[in-house]
């Protein structure tokens, strides 16, 4: 491990002057999950740590209510240092979106989970990460902070390459803003582990969908994948394939086929590209199918 | 044909052996108190860290390290000239302890450095200046048997490191005149045993001459063999300490170099010296992986079922040194033909060098490889025999007297009872008989029908009690006393990995003498406190090591009779000892406690100790040239079976049930044999399934374990776990081995139950959801050819 200095300020405006004090010599640590391996790897060689862990203003779930950002007066805000097991395990994410819970709790490993955070998680931006695909299912929206002001991302737009987000230089992001489920919906998040529990995904894959009336037609339609390209990646065209549509077994068939020219996997240890991207169509199919029944009130 | 009977088992009753007693070293460890080699703190002590090569082959043309030595904080930086260049190995010396003018793999340690702190001596080696010379590398086995492939070793003519060619009886005219033939070739991988510690020592070196190192391996006194010739020093003056040990399974029994560095560098700088591989390092150049195989196997059998031949052609890859793997591919070659009566067997095995890491002993040592292939062989035969594969099993099985063609002499052996006990535990008649063919079956119909793609696999397997194997000894002696209170302690170098030997002997020596178990006590293993032992390997301790300490202890009984034949005024041959009480027979009144003897044995005119020492080495032969020769004294069998479910449209496989039986003879301590059966298992797992490293260019690519994936709890399938009644004459108590074979057969379980549920077979390692998926896809191709 290197050496560097250690700070950990009391409030967001001590922060930002830290930042604006040490400019790129400085480094943000949350649960330092991603941060303290890339340290001792020495491929991040930061002189000081400035550590989130003391701000109270980053913390914390709630109900956003009324807030019109959030999409509806259902929603969650969710604090950039809540961590994955906070958030695996809230009762207020359990009964509103059991989908996000269920997401976080397929993350790493619960002594993981324990530490990291679902804010550091995105600022990382690891393209293989678990959260930011249901996050794109459900139409979440990233708060991001710097001493400017504020300002809500679309999670889909909040990615832009390996390791690459939205944020400028001394910019946080502050919390995640989740829409509630529309009426007659169904939510699927699966992870794809051919290998072992505690894997990164070989493919992740969440689905959002909702029914017209009649319980028959497809009003709407979210899909994130992790693990398939440079970013998370929205399905636009697969979504397209099935909006305003009758959810037949045949037309789910015939849209989740279209997913395979959106994703862009590399190869790996955990398959090839071609593999990965038969698995992106197999699953988007599966958790389309799945969802629809949920939607339909099968389970 | 002679029908042979099972070993009987005398009728003795058993108090402590048998009992599921919990560790002697439990309650330290759980509470976070036992001290491993990390723990072990010395004052003045410096950090190591080794350079390594970034090269799989390449000539050191200038290594300058003198920037290093003049960075503040570093007390010592060394090369191949502070040792006495001269290489060393088990079998074959041919490894220098640093890199002696070129280097032969990746991870090859160049130098090393110590400090006053583990930064400062990584920065240090980002100092040393080495200019190289890129030399033309071979990677591949087969490409490394070519005349005109680069030598890994100049000085050799060929990289082919050792040859085992050998046939007993007529294997091609056998082959010729069966009326079924079988033939794959099947490739099998890399494994590396992935501890939850690394591999490191700490060495001390003191101006009397003295190298004092402790350091976590397996196995004591050949460590301290190789450590003294690798840096030219006599065995006197080298003393090996075994800390707690965080998991060996053969990665531990030094064939590389950290001890040989942590004690060079604590000779140079003069102080003590910490040196720990990182879990990269331990990749790249620390525990030596399982032995990667390419097997083509050729069975032959008779219409009724009887195995007439079996032909194998072996080549193994050795990486850059050879370590222990000349021992791992015979084991590869010969062993199986023990496990079913064989008329006639060829052998044609090569061991290969290569420019990557040294293969060498993993748990199993070399039958997992084997059985990987010749159990998937038997598969495949049973089909095409049209009978189930328990049936050809049976029906070959190995018995008691069986004698192998390589002359394994087989006393107990209740591989039979294995069989139908596993089969019985996953219920294998019914759900065979219940289960719909699907080889051909589209994916779409089995997604619809969740029943549809499960199949049903098991494999055998034999493993040695302890392998005579490092010369013609291979034995165990044990020191046990007891003190004037009573207590007994057992002195053993055989040392604890976190197998449970500690417990095993103490319950052995407890058995033995008649004492409580919580009454003894057992020694840590020090090469200069405890007398020559062998180590951890070969599933040997609780056979060997546990005679042993029974052998002494049977030496103690006899003084502690004798003194209270004096004290109780009755013959020795009329006493008897049980919990602690030495009592005339038929008579408890007339009794004293052990203390009692031992107290009056010590402190009276010429009074001496109770103390003594025991021995014991198997009645087993040194392999001639041939290989052949009753490798162990006793032989222990096992039969696994598994349920799966494969996913058609994923390739994914879900293990449904998984069975697992073990022919052990007597189960000494069965909380601790369950337990060796479950991880040995989850090993074998994740060599089916799951591990995996990714070489490009010599380079391994997924050096950590984010990448390179061991299966965890939640990985595990439902298990049963089950033991035959069984008991071997010739082991303490009537025990046998049982560390390895847990893991030996279950890759070939698992292809096997998988080829079953969905018709592919996958012939190389790993079998992971894509190779499963593209064989799937493959073969719907050929059928819409069709």
């Amino acid at each position: 491990m290197i050496r560097f200095d250690y700070r950990a300020p009391a409030s967001l405006d001590e922060m930002f002057g830290l930042l604006e004090e040490y400019g790129d010599e400085a480094k943000l640590i949350a649960g330092g999950t991603a941060l303290v391996i890339l340290m001792k790897q020495r491929l991040v060689r930061p002189s000081v740590l400035v550590s989130l862990a003391g701000i109270e203003a980053l913390r914390g779930i709630e109900a956003a209510n009324g807030d019109p950002s959030a999409g509806s007066g259902q929603g969650l805000r969710i604090g950039a240092l809540t961590t994955h097991r906070e958030a695996e395990t809230s009762e207020l994410v359990r009964d509103r979106l059991p989908v996000l819970a269920d997401t976080f709790r397929k993350v790493a490993t619960v002594r993981i989970r324990n530490v990291g955070t679902v804010g550091g998680n995105l600022a990382h931006a690891d393209p293989a990460q678990d959260p930011p695909a249901t996050l794109i299912a459900l139409g979440a929206s990233v708060e991001l902070t710097s001493a400017s002001g504020r300002r809500a991302v679309p999670i889909e737009d909040f990615f832009t390459d390996y390791y690459e987000t939205a944020l400028q230089p001394a910019e946080i992001v502050r919390a995640i803003r989740v829409p509630s489920l529309p009426p007659r919906s169904g939510a699927v998040f699966h992870k794809f582990l051919p290998r072992t529990a505690d894997d990164y995904a070989t493919v992740a894959v969440a689905t959002v969908i909702s029914l017209d009336e009649a319980g028959q037609a497809c009003r709407d339609v979210r899909i994130g994948l992790s693990a398939v390209g440079s970013t998370p990646v929205r399905a636009r065209q697969t979504e397209a394939a099935l909006r305003g549509q009758p959810l037949t077994e045949e037309r789910i068939r015939e849209a989740a086929a279209v997913v395979k020219s959106e994703v862009d996997p590399i190869s790996d240890i955990r398959g090839s590209a071609e593999y990965k991207r038969d698995m992106a169509e197999v699953w988007v199919r599966r958790t389309l199918q799945q969802a629809v029944a949920q939607a339909r009130g099968g389970s | 044909m002679l029908t042979m009977t099972a070993v009987q088992a005398p009728q003795k009753q058993l108090s402590i052996v048998g009992r599921r007693l919990g560790r002697v070293d439990g309650e330290e460890k759980v509470s976070g108190r036992a001290e491993y080699v990390a723990d072990v703190l010395l004052p003045g002590m410096l950090w190591g860290a080794v350079l390594r090569s970034p090269y799989p082959h390449a000539r050191i043309v200038k290594l300058d390290t003198s920037r290093a030595g003049s960075l503040a904080g570093v007390r010592a930086v060394v090369t191949a000239d502070e040792t006495p260049k001269r290489t060393w190995g088990v079998f074959v010396r041919d490894q220098p302890v640093l890199a002696i003018d070129k280097v032969r793999y990746v991870g090859e340690e160049v130098a090393a450095v110590a400090a006053v702190d583990l930064d400062t001596a990584r920065e240090a080696l980002e100092l040393i200046d080495v200019e190289w010379e890129e030399l033309p590398a071979v990677f591949d086995p087969d490409e490394a048997m070519r005349p005109d492939a680069p030598l890994v070793h100049e000085e050799r003519n060929s990289n082919v490191a050792a040859t085992i060619e050998v046939e007993r009886g007529d294997a091609e005219r056998a082959l010729a005149e069966s009326d079924v033939v079988v033939e794959e070739t099947f490739q099998s991988h890399p494994q590396w045993h992935a501890p939850i510690e690394t591999i490191g020592s700490v060495a001390q070196y003191t101006p009397n001459g003295k190298l004092t190192i402790w350091m976590n391996t397996q196995t004591l006194f050949m460590a301290r063999g190789r450590i003294a010739w690798a840096l030219g020093m006599s065995e006197a003056d080298v003393r090996v300490i075994q800390p707690y040990v965080g998991g060996g399974f053969g990665g531990k029994s030094c064939d590389d170099n950290n001890a040989m560095l942590c004690g060079l560098l604590a000779k140079v700088s003069g102080r003590p010296i910490k040196l720990l591989n990182s879990r990269e390092e331990e990749f790249l150049a620390g525990s030596r992986p399982r032995v990667p195989m390419k097997i083509s196997v050729k069975l032959g059998f008779s219409r009724d079922g009887l195995v007439q031949a079996k032909q194998i052609r072996l080549v193994a890859d050795n990486g850059a040194y050879c370590g222990k793997a000349p021992g791992v591919f015979g084991v590869s070659s010969l062993r199986h033909d023990t496990a079913y009566r064989y008329p006639n067997v060829k052998v044609q095995s090569y061991l290969v060098y290569t420019n990557k890491i040294p293969t060498g002993a993993f748990r199993g040592f070399g039958n997992p490889s084997a059985e990987w292939a010749v159990e998937q062989a038997w598969d495949i035969a049973a089909e095409k025999l049209r009978m189930d594969p328990i049936e050809v099993a049976l029906l070959n099985a190995a018995e008691p007297g069986y004698v192998s063609p390589h002359g394994n002499r087989v006393i107990s052996c209740e591989l039979k009872q294995c069989i139908r006990k596993a089969a019985e535990l996953i219920d294998w008649k019914a759900k065979r008989a219940n289960r719909q063919p699907l080889h051909g079956v589209s994916p779409d119909q089995g997604t619809a029908q969740g029943e549809q793609y499960r199949g049903l696999g098991m494999g055998t397997t034999v493993h040695v009690s302890g392998k005579r194997h490092f010369g013609d000894y291979d034995g165990s002696s044990a020191v046990v006393k007891v003190s004037e209170d009573g207590k007994v302690q057992i002195w053993s170098g055989e040392g604890e990995i976190g197998q449970g030997t500690m417990t095993v002997l103490c319950q052995i020596v407890a058995e033995e003498l008649g004492v409580p178990f919580e009454d003894v006590a057992i020694s840590r293993a020090d090469t200069d406190l405890t007398t020559y032992c062998l180590g951890a390997f070969g599933s040997r301790l609780t056979y060997i090591a546990g005679n042993a300490v029974k052998n002494a202890a049977a030496a103690v009984k006899e003084q502690i009779l004798e003194t209270a034949s004096e004290l109780l005024e009755a013959s020795a041959e009329d006493l008897q000892i049980n919990e602690g009480q030495v009592f005339v027979k038929g008579a408890r009144g007339r009794s004293v406690t052990v203390a009692e003897v031992a107290r009056a044995r010590q402190f009276r005119r010429g009074g001496q100790p109770i103390v003594a020492s025991g021995s014991f080495d198997p009645d087993s032969v040194l392999q001639d040239a041939t290989r052949y020769g009753n490798e162990s004294g006793a032989y222990n069998f096992g039969a696994q079976m598994a349920e799966v479910q494969v996913d058609p449209e994923a390739g994914q496989v879900t293990i449904l049930n998984y069975v697992s039986v073990a022919d052990c003879g007597t189960v000494v301590n069965p909380i601790a044999a369950e337990g060796q059966q479950e991880g040995a298992i989850a090993q074998g797992l994740g060599y089916a399934l799951t591990e995996r490293i990714l070489v490009e260019d010599g380079r391994p690519l997924n050096p950590n374990f984010s990448d390179y994936k061991i299966p965890c709890t939640l990985d595990m399938p439902p298990l049963k776990i089950a033991f035959a009644d069984s008991y071997e004459p010739s082991g303490p108590f009537g025990a046998k081995g049982l560390g390895e074979l847990g893991l030996d057969p279950t890759a070939a379980v698992l292809a096997n139950a998988i080829y079953d549920a969905c018709g592919v077979r996958i012939t190389n390692l790993p079998i992971s959801a894509d190779k499963i998926y593209r064989a799937l896809k493959d073969r719907e191709g050929g059928e819409q050819r069709r």
